[in-house]
């Protein structure tokens, strides 16, 4: 299912990058009452381990497991390793997950499949709502494209995606799902929810008493478009302690299941430090103020993420 | 033994009379939410039954029956008759049906314990309002404070009759884990999907059945016909009952037999039991339809694609085979044994073709494709299933290639071809193809 390293490296995604710093700092919201840095964390680290580079160093965290389903990678994966507290699993998802171990300590998971939908994701959100601790915050992404809907898998001819669909949500998928929900503006809202439901339904399946908080459910695009959805597996204690915390308060991205949109205008670097010097401030500046041109959307957009705003350059080793 | 130098024992009275809280407990242990929801469902197709003449009355139109719940409150609505004040008093809330109780005539209700038990199960605060066209009552019941009291009653308040005839049940107070049921996002639909087959020959007939909302679409049930396949549809009257049976092909075997099947797509395939309409048993795969038994091979995924259903039906439903739940068939009844006969006849029959076709699979295929899915109902009468036949000249020109290559790799050649979930066997011939037409001189 990861196929990333072979394709871009993934850490100079604007609109990914600024997610994971959103996230990494909500997480670290979180450090008071849930102690982030002892959780373990695990996530597809590809190539890259852009997200365990970023967590290690803002969250602390120092049990991180990278599962690659590529078994002929791992040499290239071993060699890779930012830490020395990264370890390397090899196997599918499905596979790996159930051997990982979950009641000696919480876990963050981010499953960041860069696929579209699969039976195989609703499995490995299932595993971990099986065993995880409460107090586990687990993140999936995907592409949210629907193209693997439209076709059928052995002739290629159209198939109506509703069907497709339900073959791999079964009953988690609404009997109101008709075809034009698969256009691109309505199937992120109706993927999100199928994740929303799975969240809940394998804790009710698994005879958990923890609730599933959602906490976040975020859309951009970097040429795909993607989607995050995630929250906590709590028990009454971590919902009191997660809802003391009032993340919706105090980051704007913290939406529940409300779709969050991230849209990094393109930006030069000269204007992204002529824009910087107008802030923080409570109302984003004018164009004329900036002394170059941008839509009202982008200088909202931008007044919004500012802080998270990557910076790319070239280096020469 | 007596000492009969004591003279004669007084007899004494040991007492036995039911624990209304074990009573209560057991009736509701053995059965499911969703099987519950369709005992009320039953009872309410049943208030249709009661007012037609004659009783088999396909036509349902104009009746309406709406299920809503949320993780607090339960309620199912109707307007199907209503019950009369005599008929509750004397006959509709006893616990089990009483012995001179009359018969309802085709009806699907007959154990006279689906209502009570349903209620029971979900909750401890029930509220039933019924309204014939000449009067209406209200029964009150708070099963804890009943089960305190020593009496089997209830109290019933009569009234005026309402504009419309129809039952109405509310219940609140939930008994544990059902909130957590009804919250479940799996349980609706699986409870529409259900529902939608359970009762498919009554919503066809013209009844609307509403889950939150949510107008449910009868189960379509149709099996493929042309000059290669000729469905079996055989009938049969016997002591009362009559017996239909329907089977064939409904979609086409899988290719692959090794591919990962998900609901909904295997559980339609297998054997269908209905009595008087109401289906007793869904796709089933076991034993007790003939899966595995006398000469009939047990279920494999190979099977996919096979439907059959065998209806019966009766003015008198204690004639038919099913058990009090409704969710399982009385495997011992003679009726059921004779038409499992026919049943085996016609499995085995189509297990042999999916083995046969496998001689001929792009044959097979073609044929199967260009035969029409036709409604089970416009199918004339057939004594016996025709599939067709491959002669083993194609089994001898065809050799099977079979090898192993890293899944990462085959997922890279299946997106590359086209799609990412293709199969491992297209795949494999796919690549063959590309080979022969590079290759291979013409």
């Amino acid at each position: 299912m990861s196929a990333s390293f072979d394709k871009i490296n993934y850490s100079i995604r604007a609109n990914k990058n600024v997610e994971r710093k959103m996230l990494a700092e909500c997480l670290r919201a979180l450090e008071g009452p849930f102690s982030i840095s002892n959780y373990r964390y695990v996530g597809l680290g590809s190539m890259w381990f852009t997200d365990f580079i970023l967590f290690h160093r803002w969250l602390g965290i120092d049990d991180m497991v990278s599962i690659e389903q590529d078994a002929t990678k791992k040499n290239r994966l071993e060699f890779n390793k930012p830490f020395a507290c990264i370890r390397i699993e090899i196997g599918k998802t499905t596979t790996v997950l159930p051997k990982l171990g979950w009641r000696g300590r919480r876990s963050l998971v981010w499953l960041d499949y860069d696929g579209q939908l699969a039976g195989a994701m609703l499995d490995d959100i299932r595993i971990v709502c099986e065993s995880a601790l409460s107090g586990t915050i687990i993140l999936i992404s995907l592409n949210s494209n629907t193209s693997v809907l439209k076709k059928d898998p052995e002739t290629q001819a159209d198939i109506d995606p509703a069907v497709a669909f339900r073959r791999i949500g079964g009953d988690l998928v609404p009997v109101s799902v008709e075809r034009k929900d698969f256009s691109a503006n309505r199937f992120p809202i109706v993927l999100a929810d199928l994740f929303f439901r799975q969240f809940d339904h394998a804790l009710h399946k698994a005879g958990r008493t923890e609730r599933f908080a959602p906490l976040f459910n975020i859309r951009y695009s970097d040429g795909a478009p993607m989607l995050t959805v995630g929250g906590m597996l709590a028990n009454d204690v971590d919902q009191k302690a997660l809802a003391d915390a009032k993340l919706s308060q105090r980051f704007e991205f913290v939406t529940g299941e409300k779709p969050y949109d991230i849209d990094a205008p393109p930006l030069t670097t000269k204007e992204k430090m002529a824009f910087d010097q107008f802030l923080p401030r409570h109302t984003p500046p004018t164009s004329t103020e900036l002394g170059f041109s941008l839509t009202a959307t982008q200088i909202k957009a931008y007044y919004k993420l500012y802080r998270f705003y990557p910076v790319f350059g070239e280096w020469h080793p | 033994m007596a000492n009969p130098r004591q003279g004669k024992p007084t007899p004494q009275v040991v007492h036995a009379e039911p624990q209304k809280e074990f009573f209560i407990s057991m009736i509701t242990r053995d059965i499911s939410l969703e099987e519950c929801i369709m005992d009320l469902l039953d009872n309410s197709v049943d208030g249709v039954t009661r007012t037609r003449k004659p009783a088999d009355d396909p036509d349902y139109a104009g009746h309406s029956i709406a299920i809503a719940f949320d993780a607090r409150k339960f309620s199912i609505t109707d307007n199907c008759g209503g019950i009369s004040i005599k008929d509750a008093v004397e006959y509709a809330f006893h616990f089990g049906k009483r012995v001179d109780a009359p018969n309802l005539k085709h009806g699907i209700g007959m154990y006279g314990i689906g209502m009570k038990r349903a209620m029971f199960k979900i909750g401890k605060d029930i509220a039933i309002e019924s309204s014939t066209n000449t009067e209406s009552f209200v029964v009150n019941i708070d099963v804890e404070a009943w089960s305190q009291i020593i009496p089997w009653e209830f109290q019933l308040v009569p009234g005026q009759p309402k504009p419309t005839a129809g039952t109405d049940i509310t219940i609140v107070n939930f008994n544990d884990g059902i909130s957590a049921e009804f919250k479940d996002a799996t349980f609706s639909t699986s409870l529409i999907r259900s529902i939608g087959r359970v009762y498919a020959r009554f919503i066809e007939g013209g009844l609307e059945i509403k889950v939150n909302e949510h107008v449910v679409q009868p189960f379509d049930f149709r099996l493929r016909e042309s000059t290669h396949f000729k469905p079996l549809h055989m009938q049969s009257t016997a002591n009362g009952i009559r017996t239909t049976i329907v089977a064939g092909l409904a979609g086409s075997p899988p290719d692959d037999t090794s591919a990962e099947f998900r609901v909904p797509e295997a559980e339609r395939y297998g054997w269908y039991i209905v009595c008087n309409g109401r289906v007793i048993i869904s796709g089933d795969k076991t034993r007790k339809t003939v899966w595995g038994d006398e000469g009939v091979p047990s279920w494999h995924s190979q099977y996919n694609g096979f439907i059959g259903i065998v209806e019966f039906d009766s003015n008198d439903p204690e004639k038919l085979p099913w058990t009090t739940t409704k969710a399982d068939i009385e495997v011992n009844s003679a009726v059921y044994r004779k038409a499992l006969v026919h049943m085996r006849r016609a499995t085995k029959q189509y297990t042999d073709y999916t083995t046969a076709r496998k001689t001929d699979l792009k044959g097979a295929k073609a044929k199967e494709e260009s035969a029409k899915p036709k409604p089970i109902r416009e199918l004339p009468i057939r004594a016996a299933m025709s599939l067709p036949k491959f002669t083993a000249k194609g089994s001898s020109e065809m050799a099977t290639i079979s090898y192993q290559k890293e899944t990462a790799l085959v997922e890279k050649v299946a997106v590359a071809l086209g799609h990412r979930d293709m199969s491992y066997k297209t795949i494999g011939s796919r690549t063959f193809d590309y080979y022969v037409e590079n290759e291979i001189a013409k």
